[in-house]
């Protein structure tokens, strides 16, 4: 099994798949700020992920603060929301949920086949993650009107054979 | 029962979802009776049972009874066979797609969707 993406490509289909949501279903622009991964360090906020499955399994994620979560809840469930509750963290769920399945649809024509799991969503102060192993690193940082989020897609061959193409 | 008003079964396992789909509907011009919700195939099946529904909006992706099951209970019964079931999915594999079109899905809706999108195919679908 190969992965012979184009180089870019997939951080682009990353990038249109979260814009394809805040636009559909959040009513809102957003643009890119740049690549996800100096975003990545502790943060006080909202980190949803959506694990993978398949000849590459691994972790999308999706992270940003709660001001950030409490005004794409607001969007996304037409509601008004204050604080972050239970509904808030269902719909960073959701939303991360349908960017991660839009950058899955794309990757099973060069990785194969993919299953995603339900999503989970963390809530706290100083949060850390870290992937233990990474064959395949897709990020982008985007911006929109309320401020910014970060997406990010670690995978690994789980066949053993190593990616022929570079991202 | 109505028949001028679309009863309406919304299956997803994500409450999130099914609170969107009915705020979504709402928004629209379409003449929505009862709404009816389950989180899996098999309340979706029960709720079949014991009320009348004229249009099904379902996920795939879905514990205990995923919507291809829950499809393919619906279009084996002689009750139903005729019941306007909408896949609607963040799954865009061909072979589920496939699957569902083989199994005579109304129609089919990808996530991320606007407003306009669903009441199109709805519409289509109520007045076609």
């Amino acid at each position: 099994m190969t992965c012979e993406m184009p180089p870019g490509a997939a951080a682009d289909v990353l990038f249109s798949s979260v814009r394809d949501v805040f636009t559909a279903m959040l009513g809102t622009e957003l643009s890119l700020a740049g690549p996800a991964e100096n975003a990545e360090h502790p943060f006080d906020g909202i980190l949803a992920f959506v694990g993978v499955t398949g000849k590459w399994i691994g972790t999308g994620r999706l992270w940003c603060s709660n001001r950030v979560a409490i005004d794409m809840a607001s969007r996304f469930m037409m509601s008004s929301y204050d604080c972050v509750n239970d509904e808030v963290l269902d719909a960073i769920g959701e939303i991360t949920n349908m960017v991660i399945g839009g950058l899955k649809n794309w990757l099973e024509e060069w990785v194969g086949a993919l299953q995603m799991s339900t999503p989970t969503v963390v809530s706290g102060t100083h949060v850390s993650t870290r992937t233990l192993r990474n064959d395949l690193v897709i990020a982008v940082r985007c911006v929109y009107p309320a401020g910014e989020l970060a997406v990010k897609m670690c995978m690994m061959n789980a066949t053993g054979s190593s990616p022929t193409g570079s991202l | 029962m109505n028949t001028n008003r679309i009863d309406l079964l919304i299956v997803d396992d994500s409450a999130a979802i099914r609170k969107i789909l009915q705020r979504v509907l709402q928004q629209t011009e379409l003449p929505l009776g009862a709404v009816y919700e389950a989180s899996d195939g098999k309340q979706a099946l029960e709720i079949l049972r014991h009320h009348h529904v004229s249009l099904v909006l379902s996920d795939i992706n879905m514990p205990n009874m995923d919507g291809i099951e829950l499809l393919r209970a619906v279009r084996s019964s002689a009750e139903w066979r005729e019941l306007p079931v909408v896949m609607i999915t963040t799954e865009g594999s061909p072979a589920k797609v496939a699957e569902a079109v083989e199994l005579h899905a109304s129609s089919y809706v990808r996530k991320p969707f606007t407003a306009e999108q669903l009441r199109d195919k709805l519409s289509a679908l109520v007045v076609g």
